[in-house]
């Protein structure tokens, strides 16, 4: 399998990227020590919307309960009268999920889907009356949603309603770790009430918020053979599919959770990259690098202590596996633009 | 047609191997299930759920015999301790999902479970040209490889070669010594000590269906 992997050394300062059911940043035991940690779907969701941003035409996919309306507007638009278009309703959302009891004009459950997508329901229903053909449809003419779908190709999706309707992404994410022991901490504050009088005391509120301080490491893959392939994006055009990994690339790398964004505002950048192309094999994580927490010694800091054990277990990996690499560019070494030029000369 | 020993390393530092729900608890056991490593070798074939190739692949994978290893890795700053596995639970919340009367619930909560600083080696014994075909697929793999949930990626290559002996197949993880726990497919009944209903007898969506093996779970000797 050609595939792509980042590695990704980013240092947050006071942040709260990912929280736990009681409000603490999730953590994690690793090499028997606690570690800081933003769970992979809390970053990826990010990286999504962030890909939209610089490649709207690509990444089309939303996720929505929103479309009721559409479907309608696409039969009225293929000669369908109002009393016919609830009777297609009911028949097309047996396939897309039900919908909502409480207001007819969503669906009760998310749909990952796209404009393209919509049209090929419309169409068939149009041809056929119904939409049994679908699961068909999807099976042999899958890429024609994929034209504009680059994010569900991506990061996949699942359809509880029709199991033909699933696309395994092309793209994987660990969680992000912290290099080294993290302990969370307490937050203590209070607010003044503006207009009290002023001879009395006190404050209007109080109240407490945990937080953490971490250098990450941060990990993502991509499946270049299965990105290419007629599931997912071989309907596309070669120069199309270096964009979409362009923008991929580029989200991964700048996109950061925006928990606490006004309060803590952990809007950092990437510190090193380390991006990999391997003709063969299958994407390994530098993690273990890691297991011996990282700790401060003399003048150089965890950053910095956090590179070299990862450049050394890049070493070891190539050393002792024989895991070569086709591409090894570094940010710092070189810029984000020309990472990504490098990257992307090895789509299909 | 001789016995072999295909030999895994399950190294990454989140793991999950769900042995039931999928729903509100996602659990781990302390073990790789059989059907994780036959879903793992199947991926690596390219081998899609309910595909086509599913039943000649898994008729074929169900008559090896796999041992499960587990080694305690070595503690990361004092010198001749070791470290446990360690349970990690994670929090996660589903917006607008459905519920099984119909109708919507608006946020369902749900705890999914891993495994932290968990090593283990996979031994599948069985005929030489299917170890041999799996082995080469894990190598170069269709299909990205991960421990139980898309998130849980190796920090070492899965694949560790193909033995003519058992002991050679174990040796990476027998050597270490002290603290190794195991969970093998015993032949006779009186060998083991649980039952485990995981033997993948079908993967599709609307048809999983699993049958028992019996193993035994222990100290490895």
């Amino acid at each position: 399998m050609k595939h792509l992997e980042l590695h990704i050394l980013q240092s947050f300062p006071v942040t709260c990227l990912n929280r736990d059911d009681l409000g603490s940043p999730k953590t994690a035991i690793f090499g028997g020590v606690q570690r800081a940690r933003v769970s992979s779907q809390c970053w990826k969701s990010v990286v999504r919307l962030m890909a939209r941003e610089y490649s709207p035409e690509l990444f089309r996919g939303k996720r929505t309960k929103l479309v009721v309306e559409p479907i309608t507007q696409g039969l009225i638009k293929r000669g369908f009268k109002e009393e016919e278009i609830a009777e297609a309703l009911k028949d097309i959302s047996g396939k897309i999920g039900e919908i909502d009891k409480k207001a007819a004009t969503k669906l009760s459950t998310l749909l990952f889907t796209t404009d393209q997508e919509i049209d090929l329901i419309c169409d068939t229903y149009a041809k056929n009356r119904n939409v049994k053909d679908l699961d068909k449809i999807f099976k042999e003419d899958h890429y024609n949603i994929m034209k504009d779908a680059a994010d569900i190709a991506l990061f996949g999706r699942m359809v509880a309603s029709s199991p033909e309707l699933k696309i395994e992404g092309a793209a994987v994410f660990s969680h992000a770790l912290s290099t080294h022991k993290a302990d969370n901490e307490i937050d203590y504050f209070t607010a003044v009430d503006d207009e009290q009088e002023e001879d009395i005391t006190g404050a209007g509120h109080i109240g407490t918020l945990e937080f953490n301080s971490a250098t990450y490491y941060r990990f993502c893959a991509v499946n270049m053979d299965e990105l290419s392939d007629d599931k997912h994006l071989g309907v596309m055009s070669k120069e199309e599919r270096k964009e979409v990994l362009a923008s991929f690339i580029r989200s991964v790398l700048l996109a950061v959770p925006i928990a606490r964004r006004n309060s803590m505002n952990g809007n950092t950048l990437p510190g090193y990259v380390l991006c990999v192309v391997r003709e063969k094999g299958h994407p390994v994580q530098l993690i273990n690098a890691f297991e011996k927490p990282i700790t401060q010694y003399k003048d150089s800091g965890i950053f910095d202590r956090s590179k070299d054990a990862m450049l050394t277990e890049y070493d070891n990996l190539e050393k002792n596996w024989g895991m070569t690499a086709a591409l090894k560019a570094a940010i710092p070494d070189i810029s984000l633009d020309k990472l990504i030029e490098k990257a992307t000369a090895y789509v299909d | 047609m001789s016995i072999k020993y295909l030999a895994l390393r399950l190294r990454g530092w989140l793991q999950s191997w769900g042995t039931h729900g999928t729903q509100y608890n996602r659990d781990t056991g302390f073990f790789p299930t059989k059907s994780a490593i036959a879903g793992l070798c199947a991926s690596a074939l390219g081998i899609g759920r309910g595909s086509p190739g599913e039943p000649g692949f898994l008729e074929q994978f169900n008559r090896l015999k796999m041992d499960v290893l587990r080694k305690r890795k070595p503690h990361p700053r004092w010198e001749g301790e070791t470290i446990d596995i360690n349970l990690l639970s994670d929090y996660h919340t589903v917006r607008d999902t459905k519920k099984a009367g119909g109708g919507s619930k608006d946020c369902h909560p749900y705890t999914c479970f891993f495994l932290t600083d968990a090593d283990f080696g996979v031994i599948l014994e069985g005929e030489e040209d299917f170890l041999n075909r799996v082995g080469d697929a894990l190598r170069d793999p269709k299909w990205i490889l991960y421990f139980g949930r898309k998130c849980c990626l190796p920090s070492g290559p899965v694949y560790q070669g193909v033995y003519t002996t058992r002991e050679e197949a174990e040796r990476e993880f027998t050597e270490a010594g002290a603290g190794i726990m195991t969970q093998r497919d015993t032949e006779e009944f009186t060998e083991g000590n649980d039952n485990i209903f995981d033997v993948p007898l079908s993967f599709a969506r609307a048809d999983r269906r699993y049958a028992k093996r019996r193993v035994y779970t222990g100290p490895y000797k």
